[in-house]
C-alpha cells in the first residue's frame, strides 16, 4: 500500500513532463526529457557554481590548521539551512493540506502510509536541494584531503543524514505552522501567512547577509576556535570527527538520527489524523449586511488575486525572490551605501561613468527574480471555469495578473531609485531615466512569466506548490529577465571602455530605455494577440 | 434565448458531441438527459463559451457565442456540476465579486443575497471562508452567484448533486419562479423523475447524438421518461 502511494506521489511531480493532461497519454519522450535535463541542468550549476566558490574559500584556512572536520560540518549546516528552507513551505502544502486529503482518509489506507507517501516528497524536495550542496562541498573536500575508505564511508553517510535531518526538521516546521493555524479562524490563518512570511524573509536574511560575515568570521579566528573546540572534547567535535572517518563514532550518529527519525515518524503519526481532520473544522462567525460591498470589475479581479497572493505562503515567498532582495538590499544601502559608492567612486574613471549603468542593470535583474505571473494562470487550477464563464475579456485577466506582479514589484523598486537618488547623488537625468527604466522593467518580466505560463500551464495539481515552486517557466523568466539587462550592462562597459568618449552615459541610458521600451511593447503585443487566443483555448 | 445549431465537438478522435441543434425559448426550463460521458457538459460548456466547438453555431438571445462570446456571458450564469469555488474567500467575497462583475447595484444585490442565503440557510456561513464549505454549501453558494445577477438564461450542470431535500426543493421553486418571470433554463440531470415532473422540454442525447427532444409528453408518451429513456439506451448499445 505505502508503495503504491509513494509511486502515486512522485508520479504527480514527474506528470506534468511526461504525460499530456488533454488526452491522458504519454508525451513525446524527447520534450519531456528536454524540459527536464534542462530545468536540473539550470538548478544544479547555479547551486553547484556557488557551492564551489563557497566551499573553496572555506576549506582552505581550515585545512591549513587540519580542521576538515569543522569544514564538513559548515557544509553539513548550509546544506541543512537552504534544504529545510526550501522544503517546508512545501511540508505545510504536501503534508497537511493536499487537495486529495480526503480522498486517501476515505480509502482503507493506514495513516502511516499516507503519511510515509506524502513525506517521501518532501524528502526528495529537501534531499534533492541538500544533496546539490553537499556533493560540490565533498568534491572541493577531497580535492584537499587524503582519500580513504572510511571517508568514502562517512561522506555518503553525511550526505545521506543530512538529507534526513533536513526531512525531520521540515516535517517539525511545517508541523508548527499547522498547529498555529488549527487554532482555526481566518484571522490566525492570515498571521501563520505573515509568521511565515516573516521566518522566511529572517532566514534569507541570515542566508544571504549574515552567513557570509558568519563563515569569514570563523575562517578568520579559525586557530583558536578549533582549539577551544577539540580541546572540551565537544559534541560538535565528535560529530565533526564521525564525518572524518571515525567508523566507531559514525555509528553512534547514525544511530542518534535513526532513532530521533523514528521517534518523530511515531509521534507525527499518532497527531497527523488530528490536525488534517481538524483542519475543515468551522467557526460560525456573524455575518452582517456591511460585508456587501462594490468595486468596479477591474478593481474586484485585482482583488481577487490580491487574495489569492496572500492566502498563500508558498506562492509569496518562491515567487517574490526580488521584492525580498530589494527590500534586503535598501536596508543595507541605507547604512553602508555611502561607503559603497564611494569606494565605486575610487575605483573608475571619472572620463567613462558606467555607475548609472551599472545600478539600472543590478535593479533590473533583481526585478527579474519576481516571478508572481509565472504560476498565475496554473494557480486558477480548477476554479479556471469561473473566469471562463464569466463576461471578461481575456485581455482583461492577463493585465489584472501583470497589475499584482507590476504593484508587489515596484514599491520596492521605488525605495530603491529613491536611495540611488540620495545616496549616490544622481544628477537629474540620471534619475529620472533611472526611474523610467526601471519602473518599465517589471512590465517585461510579468509579461514574460504570464506568456511561458500560458503557453504551458498546469491546471490539475492537487497542491499549490506544484505550481508555486521553483520550475521550468519560473527559471526560464528568471534567466531570461535577468540575461537581458545583464547584457546590456556588459555590452555598455565595453564600449565606454573601448571608444573612452566622454559623457556617454547619456546616449547609453536612451538607448537603455528605448531597447526596454521596444521589449515591453512587444511581449504586451505578443500577450494580446497569441496569448489572448492561447487563455481562450486554455481549459 | 439559446439556439444549438448542428453543434459538433470532438476531442482528438473521439465525437462527443455529433450534430446537435436544440432550440430553448423564453421561459422555458429545459432538461437535459443521458447517460455518463454522453456529451450533456460538453454540450453545456460549449454553450457557456468555456470550451471551443468544431462545427455548429450558438447563439444565446440572437448573439453568437463564437463571435461575441462577452456579450454572451452577460446573459447566463453557469453552475458547473462540482462546484471548485475560490476557496481563499469567503462566501460574501465570492458573491461580491461575482455581483461586481456583472455590475449589480449594492443596494440590488444586497436584498438578492440576504433574499437567497436565508432560503438556502447559509446567511451564518458566508462571513467564513469557502475552504471550511461543504459540498452542498458550496452548490447553494454558486446557485446564490447565479441568481444574484438574475440573468436571462441559466445554465445548470446536475444542479441537484450535494443538495439536501429542503434545498433541492427550493432551488425547484426558484428554476420555477425564473422560468415564470420570462427566463429559461437549460440543465443537465440524471435525476428522469425532477426532469419529468419540472421541465417544459427535455432532449435526450445518447453518445452525443441527440436521439429525442420536445415536450415532456411528446417525449414519454404514454410511458415514464424513465422507461423511455432506458429503452432508448438499451437500442443504442
Amino acid at each position: 500500500m505505502t508503495r503504491i502511494l509513494i509511486k502515486s506521489q512522485l508520479l504527480q511531480f514527474i506528470s506534468s513532463s511526461f504525460i499530456n493532461k488533454k488526452s491522458g497519454k504519454r508525451k513525446s519522450q524527447i520534450s519531456g526529457i528536454i524540459i527536464n535535463i534542462l530545468t536540473v541542468a539550470i538548478g544544479v550549476l547555479v547551486i553547484n557554481l556557488g557551492m564551489l566558490k563557497i566551499s573553496k574559500e572555506l576549506i582552505l584556512p581550515l585545512h591549513e590548521y587540519h580542521l576538515e572536520w569543522l569544514y564538513l560540518l559548515m557544509i553539513s549546516f548550509l546544506a541543512i539551512l537552504v534544504g529545510t528552507m526550501i522544503s517546508i513551505f512545501n511540508t505545510h502544502e504536501v503534508v497537511f493540506a493536499p487537495k486529495d486529503n480526503d480522498l486517501l482518509l476515505a480509502l482503507p489506507v493506514p495513516v502511516r502510509s499516507i503519511i510515509a507517501s506524502r513525506l517521501s516528497y518532501i524528502y526528495i524536495i529537501g534531499g534533492t536541494i541538500s544533496a546539490l550542496i553537499m556533493i560540490p562541498g565533498i568534491v572541493t573536500y577531497y580535492h584537499n584531503v587524503q582519500m580513504s575508505a572510511g571517508s568514502i564511508v562517512a561522506s555518503v553517510s553525511l550526505v545521506i543524514i543530512v538529507s534526513i535531518v533536513v526531512l525531520m526538521l521540515s516535517t517539525i516546521g511545517g508541523w508548527a505552522c499547522v498547529a498555529f493555524m488549527s487554532r482555526n479562524s481566518n484571522k490566525s490563518k492570515k498571521r501563520a501567512n505573515a509568521l511565515m512570511t516573516v521566518g522566511a524573509l529572517a532566514i534569507y536574511y541570515f542566508l544571504f547577509v549574515k552567513i557570509t560575515g558568519i563563515f569569514e568570521e570563523v575562517t578568520d579566528n579559525v586557530g583558536k576556535l578549533g582549539e577551544k573546540v577539540q580541546s572540551s572534547n565537544h559534541l560538535i567535535y565528535l560529530i565533526g570527527q564521525a564525518f572524518s572517518g571515525n567508523i566507531g563514532l559514525l555509528m553512534i550518529v547514525w544511530i542518534v538520527v535513526i532513532a530521533c527519525a523514528l521517534l518523530l515518524f511515531f509521534v507525527f503519526e499518532k497527531k497527523y489524523l488530528g490536525y488534517i481532520t481538524k483542519q475543515n473544522a468551522r467557526v460560525v462567525k456573524a455575518f452582517d449586511a456591511g460585508q456587501i460591498k462594490t468595486k468596479s470589475q477591474a478593481n474586484t479581479l485585482v482583488y481577487k488575486d490580491i487574495k489569492r497572493y496572500l492566502s498563500c505562503a508558498t506562492y509569496i515567498l518562491n515567487c517574490s525572490f526580488g521584492t525580498v532582495f530589494m527590500m534586503v538590499l535598501s536596508v543595507l544601502m541605507l547604512f553602508k551605501g555611502n561607503d559603497i559608492f564611494k569606494l565605486i567612486e575610487m575605483m573608475i574613471d571619472s572620463n567613462i561613468n558606467f555607475v548609472p549603468i551599472l545600478n539600472i542593470s543590478l535593479i533590473c535583474i533583481m526585478i527579474s527574480l519576481n516571478t508572481i505571473t509565472a504560476p498565475s494562470i496554473s494557480l486558477e487550477g480548477k476554479n479556471l471555469w469561473i473566469l471562463k464563464s464569466l463576461p471578461v475579456r481575456e485581455w482583461t485577466i492577463i493585465k489584472t495578473k501583470i497589475k499584482l506582479h507590476y504593484f508587489i514589484t515596484i514599491v520596492p523598486v521605488l525605495i530603491f531609485d529613491a536611495e540611488l537618488l540620495v545616496i549616490a547623488r544622481q544628477n537629474l537625468f540620471v534619475s529620472a531615466m533611472t526611474l523610467l527604466i526601471t519602473m518599465l522593467y517589471p512590465l517585461f518580466t510579468a509579461g514574460l512569466g504570464l506568456f511561458i505560463n500560458l503557453m504551458k500551464p498546469k491546471l490539475n495539481w492537487t497542491s499549490e506548490s506544484t505550481v508555486t515552486r521553483l520550475n521550468v517557466g519560473s527559471i526560464t523568466t528568471m534567466v531570461i529577465g535577468g540575461g537581458i539587462p545583464l547584457i546590456i550592462m556588459i555590452e555598455s562597459i565595453k564600449m565606454m571602455d573601448l571608444y573612452r568618449v566622454e559623457n556617454s552615459t547619456k546616449p547609453l541610458m536612451v538607448s537603455y530605455f528605448i531597447i526596454e521600451v521596444l521589449a515591453v511593447a512587444g511581449m504586451m503585443l505578443l500577450l494580446k494577440t497569441v496569448g489572448v487566443k492561447k487563455l481562450r483555448k486554455i481549459y | 434565448m439559446l439556439q444549438i445549431i448542428n453543434l459538433t465537438k470532438e476531442y482528438g478522435d473521439k465525437v462527443a458531441v455529433k450534430d446537435l441543434s436544440l432550440h430553448i425559448k423564453p421561459g422555458e426550463l429545459y432538461g437535459f438527459i443521458g447517460h455518463n460521458g454522453a456529451g450533456k457538459t460538453t454540450t453545456i460548456k460549449s454553450c457557456c463559451g468555456i470550451i471551443d466547438f468544431n462545427e455548429g453555431e450558438i447563439k444565446i438571445d440572437g448573439i453568437s457565442v463564437k463571435d461575441n462570446p462577452i456579450e454572451c456571458k452577460k446573459k447566463i450564469a453557469y453552475i458547473p456540476d462540482n462546484p471548485d469555488l475560490y476557496e481563499y474567500m469567503t462566501g460574501i467575497q465570492f458573491l461580491n465579486f461575482i455581483a461586481d462583475i456583472f455590475g449589480v447595484e449594492n443596494q440590488t444585490r444586497s436584498e438578492r443575497i440576504v433574499k437567497y442565503a436565508d432560503m438556502f440557510g447559509i446567511t451564518d456561513s458566508l462571513s467564513e471562508l469557502l475552504s471550511g464549505y461543504s459540498h452542498g454549501m458550496k452548490q447553494k453558494l454558486a446557485i446564490i452567484s447565479a441568481w444574484v445577477h438574475e440573468p436571462k438564461l441559466i445554465i445548470m450542470d446536475e444542479p441537484f448533486v450535494g443538495l439536501d431535500p429542503k434545498a433541492a426543493f427550493t432551488l425547484k421553486e426558484m428554476m420555477r419562479e425564473h422560468c415564470n418571470n420570462g427566463g429559461s433554463i437549460f440543465f443537465s440531470t440524471h435525476v428522469l423523475d425532477v426532469a419529468e415532473k419540472l421541465c417544459d422540454k427535455v432532449a435526450i442525447i445518447i453518445k452525443g447524438n441527440l436521439v429525442k427532444c420536445g415536450t415532456v409528453e411528446e417525449v414519454k408518451g404514454d410511458s415514464s421518461l424513465e422507461s423511455v429513456f432506458l429503452e432508448m439506451e438499451g437500442s443504442n448499445d
